[in-house]
């Protein structure tokens, strides 16, 4: 009977070079006092987890800032979409790139057709030679006024003469005190 | 004190991992930073850089060899024949050859160039982070920079709305 299970199992082994040689390095292990680590570097098993999970690389914030400031605006609003970290980089920088020069190519916004929704607006970005269309908030921006655009702003007059100030890239907007 | 003759001039850079760089003082000089520094007297002929290690400091001088200008270094003879734009170009070829690294030495490098205020390397590195970012969906820019996304579902959702104009 036990012969019998050493003969299977030396036949197993047979088929099985790589069970063999870690049978005989545990083996060895045994005889010669060795540690497992010493072990895995000569049967050549693959780095212990430790290392596979090194951290990945990551820029410090004002590193990823002045980065960002070179980025056109789809990109950086993309950017500033990516993770949490990129988000408060994003976030600080909108109000840093207002006071300094603004480093990027400004963007075209004009009326759509009505069939876009009345709330539509298309933002042309030079940069990418491509259209993007907003979608602003009430009142409809088709009924509105432009009055002109500061820091990334626009002024508009609704119907009623009432004044917004609307941000087309973030979609904010901030109603004035009414003038009636 | 540092003049106007002092282009042969050695300076010692050390890393703070103990190794040591023999460079020429217009190859140093090429990092405003130590510029300053050599400027204002305040450089030995050694000098610490801190928080940049041996491999990176290595690949900076590297860069400065390359870059600093040719009156006074080794190839001057070179520079007199070779028309500038053909030198441009070459550098140019030499940069995007030399900026063929992975993303782990590009940080540390783009890091050492502002810290020592290397324009050009700045530049050179910036921008090649700015290309895995430009045109690209969030999708790409995250395994292009495996940068996590540490948001929720739902946190995903209300950015990508708020922001929707920018993913069409």
């Amino acid at each position: 009977m036990e012969a019998c299970i050493v003969i299977r199992s030396l036949r197993h082994l047979a088929r099985h070079p790589t069970s063999l040689c870690s049978l005989i390095f545990r083996a060895l292990a045994d005889l010669m006092g060795l540690s497992p680590s010493v072990l895995s570097k000569f049967r050549g098993d693959p780095p212990p987890m430790e290392n596979m999970l090194e951290p990945e690389p990551e820029l410090p914030p004002d590193m990823l800032s002045s980065i960002f400031a070179l980025l056109e605006v789809p990109d950086l609003v993309r950017a500033g979409s990516v993770c949490s970290s990129w988000r408060s980089v994003y976030t600080a920088l909108r109000s840093q790139l207002l006071k300094h020069k603004q480093r990027q190519t400004p963007c075209l916004l004009y009326h759509t057709s009505e069939s876009a929704g009345e709330n539509a607006a298309c933002l042309y970005s030079l940069a990418e030679k491509r259209a993007y269309k907003l979608t602003l908030p009430d009142p409809p921006i088709h009924s509105r006024y432009l009055i002109g655009s500061s820091h990334g702003w626009l002024i508009t007059s609704d119907e009623r003469s009432e004044l917004h100030l609307v941000n087309p890239i973030t979609g904010e907007q901030i109603v004035l005190p009414s003038v009636n | 004190m540092a003049t106007r003759e002092a282009g042969k001039k050695m300076i010692m850079l050390k890393s703070p991992d103990g190794m040591e760089f023999e460079v020429e003082e217009a190859v140093a000089m090429e990092s405003q930073t130590i510029r300053k520094m050599i400027e204002d007297d305040c450089a030995d002929t050694a000098i610490l850089i801190p928080n940049i290690n041996s491999k990176i400091l290595s690949r900076v001088i590297e860069y400065c060899n390359k870059h600093v200008p040719t009156t006074g270094a080794t190839g001057a003879a070179a520079s007199d024949t070779v028309a500038p734009a053909a030198l441009a170009e070459d550098l140019k070829i030499w940069d995007a050859e030399f900026i063929k690294v992975n993303r782990a030495t590009r940080f540390d490098l783009i890091q050492a160039a502002s810290y020592l205020n290397i324009k050009g390397l700045l530049d050179l590195t910036s921008q090649t982070t700015i290309d895995t970012i430009s045109d690209n969906s969030l999708e790409e820019i995250r395994s292009f920079l495996s940068t996590k996304n540490d948001y929720l579902p739902e946190e995903e959702q209300t950015i990508r709305r708020e922001n929707q104009w920018a993913f069409q």
